[in-house]
């Protein structure tokens, strides 16, 4: 049995290394898989391990998956400001450094999310029925000082029209609407100016990383509360909790960001495991899955998966800061605007895959709206729009 | 912060992991039982039981079987969800939930292994 579970934690790791470094293949889809040929895989294993095997995977995936996000998207140094921080690094020749705060951020939201867990049920259990209606006022609140912030009128332009094209995208009932949307918003947009722009990645320096203590601090915990809450509601993911944590911890530079960045979606995973158990509820497509084929989720088996976490999550450390590693060595000598060719035919084909012919003219549509905020110089979070407004709605409607 | 840094916390966060994984995997793996030895007081919890097939059925949902060892015998229900090949002294390996139907106890087989 032991043995069993090591194995599946091993392929889990695999498995979610494929999916975090294959832009498009995501952990939802490979466990959907394994629902369906689960009648197959259960002739030969148990739905425990099978749970195990995803478990692993999904954690795995959260770590690895800023690897392409990085490496595979850098603009041109003329819209640095406007870039997302890790292609500010890696345009800086520190693709490393980027990559290994998401790391650090993944881990240490791991370690603290699980230390956490005593204080989160009582919460889930009393205050999460008292604080429910009013999430909505609270995200309105957060959009407004988004927007604010910017203090240029294309910010609120930005985010109301990719809110009303979130909110079209999700009228349409279409299969994976978000795979397109949010490829075309914030992933062809980019790559075409960077291909555009004829980007060069530089060569890549490793060198000692520096984290301020209190920068540390204020990420990791900001992350493990603002992506805890976030994980309770329904329409709320990581990407939310990244628009509210950031305008709840002001001031945080470009390595608290990615700390940031990169704890959520691990801190997403294990709350998901914890809502799952207190009120039946995953907010997590794999954990969903994973739970249609384990039925039933005991204190023991919570905590067994924890600790599957925990050891996933200690690999996949190992996996990303390796492969991270080759990708810096790599990378600067790609023919960089190749690269982007072929990954926007990788994309678009995938879409077409997922989505059929409505999936290209969405992602057409996205691709328009993510070159804006490059093109008039502001915040590519207003794009985020696509999911709040539609969340907004959800709850205030 | 430097990756040797990092690797030690992993160290570390992986051996309490392994912990974990070590004393709950001990407490929730299903022992085999023999059959004489399950009563209602195992009523909801996961069994394993292994005999030889004594009784055989097919219904348009359910597979039904009585099985047999040294101590004693038990029903087994399994849903169609495709062709088991077993017949009649088929010895077979079965886990699932302890259940009762018309105050006797039967096994809702998750998982049945034939062994001969």
């Amino acid at each position: 049995m032991i043995a069993e579970i090591f194995i599946a934690i091993l392929l889990g790791c695999i498995v979610g290394t494929f999916t975090g470094l294959t832009p498009g293949v995501h952990i939802n889809l490979v466990s959907l898989l394994i629902l369906t040929f689960s009648v197959f895989l259960l002739k030969f294993t148990s739905p425990l391990l099978i749970a195990i095997f995803i478990i692993s995977m999904s954690i795995t995936h959260t770590f690895t998956d800023f690897i392409p996000s990085c490496f595979l998207g850098a603009p041109e140094s003329d819209n640095v400001l406007s870039a997302l921080p890790g292609h500010r690094l890696l345009l800086e020749g520190k693709g490393y450094e980027a990559v290994f705060l998401t790391v650090v951020g993944s881990l240490l939201g791991l370690i603290l999310t699980i230390i956490s867990i005593p204080l989160m049920i009582p919460f889930l259990k009393f205050i999460f029925p008292i604080v429910k209606p009013y999430i909505g006022h609270f995200l309105i609140i957060i959009a407004a000082l988004l927007i604010i912030r910017e203090r240029k009128i294309w910010a609120l332009i930005l985010f109301l029209l990719s809110g009303v094209f979130g909110l079209a995208v999700f009228s349409l009932h279409m299969k994976d609407p978000l795979f397109p949307m949010l490829s075309g918003l914030f992933g062809i947009s980019m790559l075409l100016l960077s291909y555009k722009q004829n980007t060069k990645i530089p060569p890549q320096i490793k060198s000692e990383i520096k984290i301020e203590k209190s920068e540390l601090r204020k990420a990791t915990f900001s992350s493990v509360v603002v992506g805890s809450i976030a994980s309770f509601f329904p329409g709320l993911g990581p990407s939310q909790a990244a628009i509210i944590a950031i305008e709840l911890v002001r001031k945080l530079e470009t390595k608290g960001f990615l700390i940031l960045v990169g704890s959520l979606n691990t801190v997403n995973m294990v709350v998901s495991l914890v809502t799952l158990y207190v009120i039946d509820k995953a907010r997590n497509g794999s954990i969903v899955i994973m739970s249609q084929i384990l039925e039933v989720l005991t204190k023991d088996y919570l905590i067994l998966f924890l600790g599957v976490a925990l050891v996933a999550g200690s690999i996949a450390t190992v996996i990303t800061l390796k492969t991270t590693d080759l990708f810096a060595k790599i990378m600067p000598k790609v023919n960089y605007r190749l690269l982007c060719l072929c990954i926007m035919a990788f994309v678009t084909l995938l879409a077409f895959i997922l989505s059929g012919f409505l999936g290209l003219f969405v992602l057409l549509i996205g691709t328009s709206i993510g070159m804006i905020p490059q093109l008039k110089n502001i915040g590519k979070s207003h794009l985020m729009g696509c999911l709040l407004l539609p969340t907004i709605l959800y709850f205030i409607l | 912060m430097d990756d040797n840094t990092l690797y030690k916390i992993c160290l570390i966060s992986a051996l309490i992991g392994i912990f974990l994984i070590l004393v709950i995997a001990n407490k929730i793996e299903i022992k085999g039982s023999d059959i004489g030895n399950i009563s209602e007081k195992n009523l909801n919890e996961k069994v394993k039981v292994k005999g030889y097939v004594t009784f055989f059925k097919e219904t348009p949902g359910l597979y039904i079987m009585d099985i047999k060892d040294n101590t004693g015998n038990i029903t087994v229900l399994a849903f169609k969800d495709e062709k088991i090949n077993i017949t009649k002294n088929s010895i077979i390996e079965v886990e699932g939930s302890l259940t009762k139907y018309d105050n006797e106890l039967e096994i809702n087989a998750d998982i049945i292994r034939i062994l001969e």
